[in-house]
Formats: C-alpha cells, structure tokens, sequence
C-alpha cells in the first residue's frame, strides 16, 4: 500500500478511536471533563459557530443525498420494476419465434421463479369520450403487450395500475350506497300524490339499478385482479353512441401521463367511458408488403385502467394490452403458410418481442444468466433462427439492459459520494481552526487544572469531548433540519415555483414527476457518524497540543 | 512554631539544578539547592524578582522538572515519577496558590473550589461523594467568609476574594504541602495582610506545611523559616538585614 495511503487510512482510524477515547473518558474518567466540556459549549460563542457549520453541512449533505440518492434508488428500483430480473429481447420490431419454447425451458430452471412474454411496438392512439370526440387526443404511443395475470409475478406492473383491488371495492361500496339512497327517495316519492313525483320515483329506481349494475361490475372486477376487464356495466358502454360493437371491444390501459393525470390525482368515473382508437404497423420477419397502408391495423377499445409506473417518459407513452390481444393485431400469433418453393403447408410460429424473468428470493440474476442464455441458444439452434447481426437476440440481466443509463447515474453517485468528502474535509478544517483558536485561548485554563492535578489525557478528553459535543450537537440539529426540509420537499418546491416561478426539479430531466422525499437509514447513519467523526477529527491535533502543554508554561501564557 | 525533631522531613531538595535555554545559551537559575521541610512548618523563600523563586516552588510542587538533583517527598524521588503519578501527588498531596489566582471563568466560586475533587474523582465517585464534597467547599469558602459568593463567577469578585477562593480551592483536598507563590503580589498591602493572616492562621490552628514565595521580606519574616535564593542557591536569610525590621 502507497505511504499517502496508509496515512489516510491512519487518519482516518484516528477519528474513531478518538472518539471512543472520548467517550470513555468522558463516562468513566475525571468529573472535571464532561463539566468543563458542557461549561465551554455553552459559555464560548465561537463554539457555536462550529456547530452551526456542523449542522449545515451535515444537513446539506443530507438533503442532497436523500433527494439525489433517493432519486438513484428510484431510478434503480422502477427499472428493476419494469423489467424484472432478466430480459431476452431482440432489437427488431418482428420480434423473435419460439419463445413458448425457451419459457418452457427457462421454467425448468430450479432459480427461475416466474417467466412471462410481452410484446412492444408502436403506434397511433385517439382517446375521448363520446363527448370528447370532436376534440380527441392524439397521441404516439409505445404499445406492450403483457400477460396480466403473470407479469405481476415477474415485475412491478401490477402495482402501478391505479383500480387496485381495495380501490374498485372501495369503488362499489360507493355505488352500493348511491343505489339504497336512490331507493330510500324513490319510495318516498312513490308514496306521494303528486303524478310527477311518482314518475320521478321510477327514474330513481332505474338509476339505483343502473347504480347495483356498477357494483356488480366493479365486483367482477376487483375478483378478477388483475385484469383487462371493463369496470362498467356493458349497457354503458352500449349507451355511449359509438358506431360499430362498442361491447365486444375490449379493454386497454394507458400511461397515466397519456391522458394528463398524475399518481394522486382524483379520477373521475367518466374516464372508464373513453374510447381508445389504436393504429398499428404489422411488421412481419418476411416482405413487409407493397405500402404502409397494408401493413396497418386499426382497433377499437375502452380505458379500462391506468397505470403510474413513476417513469414520466412511460407514463407520458405507454399504453397496454393483453398479449394476446396485440400478438393477434400485429399477426404475430401462430399461423399456417403455404412454402414457396415446396407449395406444402407450413406452421408459422408466434412471436413476441421479449421475455421477463424473476429470479427466486436471493438468487443473483448473474448466476441465472448463463443457464438461460444456454436455453436461448440451444432453441436456436434447434429451430435453425438466425437472429445475428443488428437483430441479436440477447440476454441480460435488468442492470446490464439499462447500462448507459445506470452507468451515467453511477457516475453522479460518485460525485456525491466525493461532493461529502469535500464537505467532511471543510468541516474538520473549520473546527480544526475553531478548536484550534480555543485551545490558544485556554492555554492558561490547561495550566490551572494540570496544576491542579488534572492528567495529559483528561486535558486531551476535554477537547475531544467537546469536539464531540459539538459532532452530536450539530450532527443532530443537521438531521432534523434535513429531514424537515426533505419531508416537506414538494411541498417547498410547490411554493417556490409558485412564489419565485423557481422550478429546479423538471420531471422530463429527473424522469420522476415528484422530488423524492424519504431518508435511507443507512445513508442517515453514515452521514451523522461522519458529521461526529469529522468533529472529533478537527479537534484532535488541537486537543494533543492541550495535553502536551508544560502545566508551567501554560500558567504563564498571555 | 517549631518543629519536633523527631519527625521525618515531608520533602527533601538534595542538589537542584534547572537550567533554561535561551536562544544558543543555557541558563543556569538554580545552581545547587538544597532544601529539607518538615511536616508542619512554615517556609519563606525570598529572592529578588527572576531569582528562580517560582521556579524552585514549581520543582518543588511537581509542576516542574529539575535538570539536575532530586526532591523527595515522603520518601520518593518525585523525579521518578510517571507524569500520571506527578498529577495524582499535585491533586492528592499539594495545593498551590498564584500570584494570578488562576480560577476557571467558566465555573463559579463553589465549582472552581471544587476543581481537586472533581479532577480526582471519575463521574461515579464523584456523584457517591457530591454531599460530602460540597459540603467541605462550602466550609471552606466560609472559613474564607465567601458564603455569600458561592454562585459567583470569579469575574465578579475583588482580587482579595479571588484570592481567598483560590485559597479554599488549595485545600480543598487536605493538602499535606501549600504552594504559595507571590500569593499577596497582585493586592493592594492591605488585602495582601489580610491573606497572609489566612495563611498564618491556617498554619497556626491546622499545622498546614506551607511553603510561601516573595520577594516582600516583610511578609516573609511572618514565617517560621526564611530563606533567600540569590545566585541560584538557598540561603538563611540574615535577620539582620535593613529591611527585615
């Protein structure tokens, strides 16, 4: 190890020690050390300035850590969620064949715990309601196909769609009581002699089964989560004066950002009354077909849901389909051919883009990844596919899938990471400096208790003592502050864009549409220990030279 | 008040040197001191201002380490002593007054009364004998009649009361040895009569060994014993000297 090193490294070592020598002292040893050190603190003013710069650079750091770091753990934690453990993909819009074959095989994988296909293209999506159709949305959207009943188990999806379980039955609860209030009035008016309240009576009765309708359906539903289900009743839709079969359409869920709503907005009932018109490109492995125009595939269906990934650029473009629903849009199902050359009938496989993978608790998806790449390559060549050059079909594990960009953020950890060091370092010089000047100015005191009988080491305590007061002092005042303003940070952001127009956090850039706002345990930890660390460190020479002092020359300092 | 010959001497000087160094020279500002006290007894040293007085008290009370010779007290060579060992000997065995009074300013009369036992005793021990601590400074600060000051801090006292609390805080461990150096030097003649008169009179009613140092031969002839360091040795201070009357 370099001699540069070493003396970090004893450097650093010191602090601990230092402070565990403190602490003993100050617990075990002389009275005279925690009295004198709770005396200075509270009697010398300039100690407080070295606790102010305590607090504020250990809150500093704090704040920038949870917001940047929690940031980093989002970023991280949503991508794992979007994808899984493990990604097969291909990149090529016709997507790649025999995939039940590898899920089969991957399946045998005593790791794996859940596999499941999806599919992703383009497309052209019109949303609005029936009132809204002079004035719809248009929007490009990423289309995916997924297995609703089986991504749940392999990433985070599920759990971004707004109708939860609890929230549909919340839901008819709500419709559940609209229903018996109706009834309630509608007797009361049946009962009335007026000819026009007895009409009105029968409405109320046909609106509180309208009303048990959607309880039903919001029922079905929530027992059948997760699904692409319609949560209302068929005659609505039927009653919604769209052309064509509006009950045979199924169901689609859109990005939250698609259709202008955030995680904790209120959604209102009529958004489930929104057609979604979808325009695909047919993309098959073979000729592409004469124009575009053969190639496209117009479809009809209703927003049944919407999901908050927390991504803003997925939120803003995504919608979802059953796989089986898009596989079949975009031909990419099962089909018979007829062979050009040998006029025979031929089974052409189905196809999806990509397979997801959930490894078991406690596997390490590297460890996985060779098995299922073998799996990937023996279906190849089994199947004779040919996807080499700018088609390759890959393996990898959800880190290596988003590397450029966990690479880039990696990267501003670091900065972080050496953004604190900087700070620690100002910090111990400024109470180095502090201690240092009260160390000059308290010569006389050290000779007054050496005189008295006080020992090298119990001098020593008392400056290490007192630095340390000051690291949990300051380290602690730091922490609450950091974690009031991280508590509070959207709200401060809020008000800040509001009264200044200052809007420092941009969802596009920061790809979340909210400043995170939680404290990681760990980094609290860290970030205080080193705070108190620090502290002891820049009072360390100077507590040396107090203990090193002659008791007679000390007593004769000016 | 003499000393019975019977008893063993509380602190031997044999042959102390201290030499200083200043710049390329050595100083030499005791030369050969030879000092034996006996328990009880009140000594004078008496010397023009740099004759090495405080010097030879800091030596003697362990402040200070000699370049040559050795003091003993009770038997050991104080020399030999860790550093430690020489702090416990200033807390349990020796009291010093300064010139200066030397009193903390973060801490209040009664505090700064207290400092030897809060010095010598850990937190715990501290807390078990806090009754009986307290109590004694507060004896002692009356003896001193500063029962009225205990709350206050020394900046807010006259000299002669800083004094006197620097007095209190000397013997607040039952010192078997006073250090006093210039002790009336920073008051006023008739504040400094007022505490050689605590110091005559602890000497008198408790049998205190003190070891007082001036340069005012009036108040060192109020000692049992007078010495006069000049020329880096310890001498017998001629009575018959002009000033001496």
């Amino acid at each position: 190890m370099p001699a540069d090193q070493i003396i970090l490294w004893i450097i650093v070592a010191l602090a601990p020690v230092a402070t565990i020598f403190a602490l003993w002292r100050i617990l075990k040893g002389p009275r005279i050390i925690s009295k004198l050190m709770i005396r200075y603190l509270m009697k010398r003013r300039i100690a407080w300035v070295s606790l102010i710069a305590v607090m504020l650079c250990t809150a500093m750091v704090l704040i920038v850590i949870s917001v940047m770091g929690g940031w980093l753990r989002m970023f991280r934690q949503t991508n794992h969620d979007l994808i899984g453990d493990l990604i097969i993909y291909r990149g090529s819009l016709d997507g790649f064949s025999h995939y039940e074959d590898m899920i089969a095989d991957i399946n045998k994988v005593p790791e794996i715990d859940a596999v499941t296909p999806t599919i992703r293209t383009g497309g052209l999506a019109e949303i609005g309601t029936a009132e809204m159709m002079t004035d719809p949305i248009h929007a490009m959207v990423e289309v995916v196909g997924v297995d609703i009943k089986q991504i749940g188990r392999v990433n985070g999806f599920v759990r971004s769609l707004h109708l939860q379980k609890d929230v549909l039955l919340a839901k008819a609860d709500d419709f559940t009581h609209d229903a018996a209030q109706k009834r309630q009035d509608a007797a009361t008016r049946a009962a009335s002699d007026v000819p026009i309240d007895q009409f009105e009576a029968g409405q109320m009765q046909d609106d509180a089964q309208e009303d048990l309708a959607m309880v039903d359906s919001f029922r079905a539903k929530a027992a059948d989560f997760p699904s692409f289900d319609k949560p209302l009743p068929d005659s609505v839709y039927r009653d919604q004066g769209f052309k064509g079969n509006p009950t045979k359409w199924g169901g689609i869920i859109v990005g939250s950002g698609v259709i202008g709503l955030r995680a904790h907005d209120e959604r209102a009932d009529n958004i489930y009354k929104a057609r979604v018109k979808l325009t695909l490109v047919k993309v098959n492995p073979g000729d592409a077909g004469p124009s575009l125009g053969d190639m496209t595939s117009t479809n009809y269906y209703w927003l049944v849901d919407d999901s908050h990934t927390d991504v803003f650029q997925v939120d803003q473009g995504t919608v979802y389909l059953p796989f089986h629903v898009l596989q079949n849009q975009l031909d990419m199902g099962a089909s018979t051919d007829t062979n050009a050359v040998t006029g025979q009938q031929e089974i052409v496989p189905a196809r999806c883009s990509e397979i997801l993978i959930r490894v078991k608790p406690g596997v390490d998806p590297y460890f996985v990844e060779p098995k299922v790449a073998a799996i990937v390559d023996a279906v190849t060549q089994k199947f004779g596919l040919d996807y080499g050059g700018f088609g390759q079909l890959k393996v990898e594990t959800w880190d290596e899938h988003q590397r450029d960009f966990l690479n880039a953020v990696e990267h501003e950890e670091l900065l972080l990471v050496i953004l604190f060091a900087i700070i620690s370092i100002v910090a111990i010089f400024l109470i180095f400096c502090i201690f240092f000047m009260i160390v000059m100015e308290k010569t006389r005191d050290i000779g007054i208790i050496k005189s008295v009988g006080a020992t090298s080491s119990s001098v020593a305590a008392i400056f290490l003592g007192y630095g340390l007061s000051i690291g949990l002092l300051g380290g602690g005042m730091g922490l609450l502050l950091a974690y009031l303003v991280v508590h509070y940070i959207n709200q401060l952001h809020a008000w800040m864009a509001h009264r200044f127009g200052l809007e420092i956090w941009n969802a596009k850039t920061y790809l979340f549409d909210t400043i995170p706002n939680t404290m990681n345990g760990r980094d609290v930890a860290v970030i205080v220990s080193v705070a108190i660390l620090s502290s002891v460190l820049g009072a360390l020479v100077p507590a040396i030279r107090a203990a090193r002092m002659n008791p007679v020359e000390a007593l004769r300092w000016e | 008040m003499t000393v019975a010959a019977s008893e063993s001497p509380i602190l031997i000087a044999s042959g102390v040197r201290k030499t200083f160094r200043m710049g390329d020279s050595d100083i030499q500002v005791l030369k050969k001191v030879d000092l034996t006290v006996a328990p009880g007894e009140f000594i004078a040293i008496e010397g023009r201002s740099g004759s090495g007085k405080s010097t030879l008290l800091h030596i003697l009370g362990a402040l200070d380490e000699c370049t040559g010779g050795a003091v003993m007290f009770d038997g050991r060579d104080i020399a030999k002593l860790s550093s430690a060992d020489r702090a416990i000997l200033r807390n349990t065995q020796f009291g010093f007054v300064f010139q200066f009074y030397h009193l903390l300013p973060e801490l209040n009369v009664l505090e700064n009364t207290m400092l030897s036992p809060m010095i010598g005793n850990s937190v715990g021990q501290f807390r078990a004998k806090k009754t009986e601590i307290i109590s004694r400074a507060r004896e002692l600060l009356a003896q001193m009649g500063l029962e009225h000051r205990l709350r206050h801090r020394p900046r807010h006292l006259s000299g002669g009361e800083r004094q006197r609390v620097a007095i209190a805080r000397a013997l607040m461990n039952q010192p078997r040895v006073v250090f006093a150096d210039e002790p009336t030097g920073n008051l006023d003649a008739d504040t400094g009569r007022q505490i050689m008169a605590v110091l005559e009179r602890l000497h008198q009613n408790s049998r205190q060994t003190i070891l007082l140092v001036t340069h005012d031969r009036t108040l060192a002839q109020r000692a049992d014993r007078v010495l006069v360091l000049e020329s880096g040795r310890l001498e017998i201070a001629d009575c018959r000297l002009p000033n001496a009357d």
